[in-house]
């Protein structure tokens, strides 16, 4: 992994930070699944108003 | 395409000298931003010298939203611009002459808020009056080329005074970066001779988006 | 009705569960910075993504400019600015939070993430504009046109924040910067996302056709039809 050197100078080695990756993982997939649900919602009811008209 | 471009410029410019008023309202509106910035940062006299140039160009950002929405208000509200399409002239050419309308207002405005803003922040300048020119003239570029086109579109659509801004302030990200950089490097002094570099990243985007925005014009007012 | 891309969506969430699985529990820690790089299984293939999906929205929208009935483009090129800014929404958070225990703040103002954060407001704009313009030709131009002054930015805007001199960002990640065993995780990760990237394009896009047949009266318009509704306008 190049340029974390640097990083790793003024931070020291970082113990532990399960809860920042369990939240970046877990808000990325609500986002996502989010989106999902709202792009299905608007789906089907674009089909149900076709189907009615 | 120069002389049709020439008369379009033409045309706007009598059209901005025919309503003062209207030049007058974003004058002041341009003083007034001037003036807040110096409130809300207080009165400390170093900390408003060093950033001029960064209230100088938020001032001018601020205030072109208003010229540039004005620019296309008129031709739609009449349908003057279903007329000048009518025209044997190419879009571009209507483009070019109306951007450069906007950029001289610019200009202008800019002429006034520089020796203002000199006497509110008490800066001065240490580099070339001659480059500060340039710059200033490289950075309204960069706002009226993007500017213009944007409003041709924003004017006829609902919403429109909230929809110009929204647009053009991201996009002119660059703009605001490199002349603000750049004017503080001629008003505070350039030991290092940094400032070529932003001159050229704001005539840059001059260049690249008033090609775009010239090519990109005829289908904006097609539709 | 059966929709064929659900298979792609299906085989995408199935990588994903692949990838992320593999990258959270099976992978050694970091050398230098423990557990806190799993986030790059997630971070690294949004990002490629994000930008794969705004290229791609690039060249729809130079498309839709070429074409004399844009109706099929103009909904793929709104679908597709739309799963940008959804990705690069994930791209910011993920990296923000990425940066809080790794340079000990969540945002600076280096030329990755400001081009990002430009991207996504710029194409955040353009689906506004969208919103905001009447008449089906009037929508596809000028969504067309914005999309490219909107794209044709972000590389200005990096160079430009680029030219301040200051990064707290690790070099972009490429197979060759990072350590093998990490190879996997990441590139199932990628495909996964990128699957379900044109899986909700797909869906956008059918949408989208739909609620504009609807707007125009049930029937599908006929050229000369959108052009009448274009002048009107």
């Amino acid at each position: 992994m190049n340029g974390t050197e640097e990083t790793v100078e003024f931070t020291g080695q970082i113990v532990g930070g399960g809860g920042y990756v369990a939240a970046a993982w877990s808000i990325s997939l609500v986002i996502l699944l989010a989106y999902v649900i709202v792009t299905t919602v608007r789906l089907r009811a674009a089909r149900a108003g076709k189907e009615s008209s | 395409m120069i002389r049709p471009a020439l008369g379009v410029l033409r045309k706007d410019l009598k059209l901005d000298l025919a309503s003062p008023g209207r030049l007058a309202a974003v004058v002041l509106f341009s003083v007034v931003t001037l003036l807040l910035f110096s409130f809300a940062v207080g009165p400390d006299t170093s900390s408003l010298q060093r950033n001029t140039a960064g209230y100088l160009w938020l001032a001018l950002t601020l205030s072109s939203t208003l010229a540039l929405g004005e620019s296309f208000r008129l031709e739609v509200e009449d349908d003057a611009l279903e007329g000048l399409l009518l025209l044997p002239v190419p879009p571009a050419a209507i483009f070019y002459g109306k951007a450069t309308a906007n950029l001289l207002f610019l200009l202008a405005l800019a002429a006034l808020l520089v020796p203002l803003s000199f006497g509110l922040y008490g800066a001065s300048v240490r580099g070339s009056f001659l480059e500060l020119a340039v710059i200033i003239a490289l950075g309204t570029a960069g706002l009226a080329g993007p500017g213009t086109l944007y409003s041709a579109m924003t004017a006829r659509a609902r919403g429109s005074d909230v929809m110009l801004p929204l647009l053009l302030f991201p996009l002119v990200i660059p703009v605001l970066i490199a002349s603000v950089k750049a004017t503080s490097l001629v008003l505070l002094g350039d030991p290092m001779g940094d400032r070529g570099a932003w001159f050229a990243l704001v005539g840059c985007f001059d260049l690249v988006y008033w090609t775009l925005c010239g090519l990109l014009f005829g289908k904006v007012v097609d539709a | 009705m059966r929709d064929r891309e659900n298979l792609l969506g299906a085989l995408g969430l199935l990588l994903l569960c692949l990838g992320s699985a593999w990258g959270l529990f099976y992978t050694p820690p970091e050398t230098k910075m423990a557990s806190v790089m799993r986030i790059f299984f997630i971070h690294v293939p949004t990002a490629w993504n994000a930008l794969l999906i705004a290229t791609f929205a690039f060249a729809l929208a130079v498309g839709v400019l070429f074409k004399k009935s844009p109706g099929k483009w103009d909904a793929a090129l709104a679908a597709t600015v739309e799963v940008a800014c959804v990705y690069t929404v994930m791209l910011l958070i993920q990296g923000s939070i990425w940066g809080k225990p790794t340079w000990g703040t969540y945002w600076d103002w280096d030329p990755r993430l400001t081009s990002a954060a430009v991207m996504g407001v710029a194409f955040a704009g353009v689906l506004s504009l969208r919103s905001f313009a009447e008449g089906p030709r009037r929508k596809a131009l000028w969504t067309a046109v914005a999309t490219i002054i909107a794209y044709v930015d972000v590389p200005i805007v990096y160079f430009s924040v680029q030219m301040t001199d200051r990064t707290l960002h690790q070099n972009l990640s490429s197979p060759t910067s990072v350590s093998s065993i990490y190879h996997w995780p990441l590139r199932a990760n990628a495909f996964a996302l990128l699957f379900i990237g044109i899986w909700l394009i797909i869906r956008r896009a059918r949408t989208i056709l739909l609620e504009a047949e609807d707007d125009a009266g049930g029937s599908s318009p006929a050229p000369e039809a959108t052009l009448v509704a274009g002048v009107e306008g």
